[in-house]
């Protein structure tokens, strides 16, 4: 019967059949031999543009490969000048890493120095990537990416996101999702010609304004009902850990109009996230301060105060020493409101350089001698800036004290 | 001279039946080409026209005098395609050309 069939084939349809014999062949190798570790993948950096902005100096994160320390990137001088650097965007796609699976890719460590514009402090740092959490992350991208992605190329992009308080935290973003590696705290310095940036409000509208649009198709502005929705998931027994309450921090970008209207929401339970909603708050009261907008910082500042339980106690500092400054320069008129914040953010012990800076500050305004040399003496033992004392209007009644210009002039004590 | 006819005819329906198999499996190749680059897959594509019309052409030689003519307007069309085709990769090669210097 086959040789009836072949027979009856004129030679112009055996060639065909020839041609599709060849086809389907070509077809069945390229699936039979589809191995997720033979893909090819590919690595960003970016920075997370997130309401923290820093003045990048210098970052790159730093491979092992064969035994050899190589870096994936150095910041070039042309992207260190904005305050939301993304290699992926400003640098085309010249700049990616490519690596196969089986070259056993791991980032071993991470050398990141920078100027925080909320905590006006420069931070720098050479920090090693625990193996075994990158390992695991790249793991669950390797595993879910026969599903995520459609592309036999894997992008991934490691996102940096520089924290108020000299914190360094590390995620790796896929297609559509977006994981927790670890986090670290850089130590403060003071740089030999110490020129401070100036963040101007037109910069920040136009730097964010640009991040925002560049990044709205992956980070979906939250409404209330899914604000709500991501805490419930944050605080929910499966996803009780580190690692969805700082996912869910990276997608709930929203503007500070959003996020008090969420939080005003008297049904919203956030037990379990009081971090993320701490990151949020001030995040929100930065921006708010660094765009002029100012009526929302008592909100804010409220908000803080309400959900200050929940909030971790450096966490608590850090904010404090941000919304004390609002105070000094007179955003917040509420005497109550103010006295709740001593209450209630700022602890006996302060341990956060910037806010025993602003308690200086403050208590130099209202001539207290004897605090502003406590809070002098503790930010400076935490790497507070000299130089801020030597040029702050703040101090100007104490330049000349005694005691107050032998603190500033005595040597660090390590 | 009936059978003649008869089994060229049938010889022709089952050219282009494995023309419409083949042309599916090429498409199919493409579109699930997982290592493909982006840019040979929009090569592959704009070569699927010339490809086909040269199948055509192939079947078209060997098919009786009653499809010729259907034959013809479809390589007639083919041949349009293949040259929008022809003109936008010479365009690619020029851009590539000009983006390598």
């Amino acid at each position: 019967m086959i040789d009836d069939f072949i027979n009856f084939l004129s030679s112009t349809n055996k060639w065909l059949f020839a041609l599709a014999a060849i086809l389907l062949t070509l077809n069945l190798i390229k699936e039979l031999s589809f191995r997720r570790w033979a893909r090819k993948y590919y690595t960003f950096i970016e920075t997370d543009p997130y309401l923290f902005p820093v003045l990048l100096l210098n970052d790159s994160i730093i491979t092992l490969r064969d035994g050899s320390v190589r870096n994936i990137r150095e910041l070039r001088p042309d992207i260190c000048t904005g305050i939301y650097p993304d290699d992926r965007v400003r640098s085309g796609t010249n700049f990616y890493t490519q690596f196969h699976w089986e070259a056993e890719f791991l980032p071993a460590a991470i050398k990141a120095e920078w100027y925080s514009f909320a905590d006006e402090k420069y931070y720098k740092g050479e920090f090693v990537i625990p193996p075994e959490a990158m390992k695991s992350v790249l793991q669950y991208f390797s595993d879910t990416s026969l599903l995520a992605f459609s592309e036999w190329r894997v992008f991934l992009t490691y996102v940096l996101r520089y924290e108020p308080g000299g914190h360094l935290g590390l995620f790796v973003k896929g297609k559509e999702d977006i994981r927790f590696v670890c986090r670290f705290c850089a130590s403060s310095y003071t740089p030999e010609h110490e020129n401070r940036p100036v963040l101007s409000e037109a910069q920040f509208a136009e730097e964010r304004g640009v991040a925002v649009a560049k990044i709205a198709d992956h980070f979906p502005i939250v409404d209330s009902d899914q604000f709500a929705e991501f805490l419930r998931y944050a605080e929910s027994e499966s996803t009780s850990n580190i690692d969805s309450l700082y996912t869910f921090c990276f997608y709930s970008y929203m503007s500070p109009e959003e996020l008090l209207e969420n939080l005003q929401d008297p049904a919203l339970d956030v037990s379990g996230c009081g971090e993320v909603v701490g990151h949020l708050i001030y995040g929100a009261i930065f921006y708010c301060h660094s765009m002029g907008n100012i009526a929302l910082i008592p909100l804010l500042v409220q908000a803080a105060i309400d959900y200050c339980e929940h909030i971790s106690s450096h966490l608590r500092e850090c904010l404090a020493g941000n919304i004390l400054n609002s105070v000094i320069k007179g955003h917040i008129a509420n005497v109550e409101l103010q006295q709740q914040v001593f209450h209630h953010l700022i602890p006996e012990k302060v341990t956060v350089g910037l806010l025993a800076f602003n308690l200086a500050c403050f208590y130099s305004r209202a001539k207290n001698k004897e605090l502003v040399l406590k809070y002098t003496a503790i930010a400076l033992d935490k790497r507070f800036s000299r130089r801020c004392f030597d040029v702050d209007e703040d101090f100007t009644f104490y330049r000349n004290d005694a005691d107050f210009k032998r603190l500033i002039n005595q040597p660090p004590s390590r | 001279m009936t059978n003649t006819l008869s089994f060229e005819l049938s010889n022709t329906y089952v050219s282009l039946c494995l023309f419409a198999l083949i042309i599916g499996l090429y498409v199919l190749l493409i579109y699930s080409g997982k290592e493909f680059d982006e840019g040979i897959k929009v090569v592959m594509y704009a070569l699927l026209a010339p490809f086909a019309t040269g199948l055509l052409i192939f079947i078209a030689l060997d098919s009786p005098p009653s499809l010729k003519l259907f034959l013809y307007c479809l390589i007639f069309i083919g041949s349009l395609i293949t040259i929008v085709a022809l003109l936008f990769l010479t365009y690619l090669y020029a851009s590539y050309r000009a983006w390598k210097h």
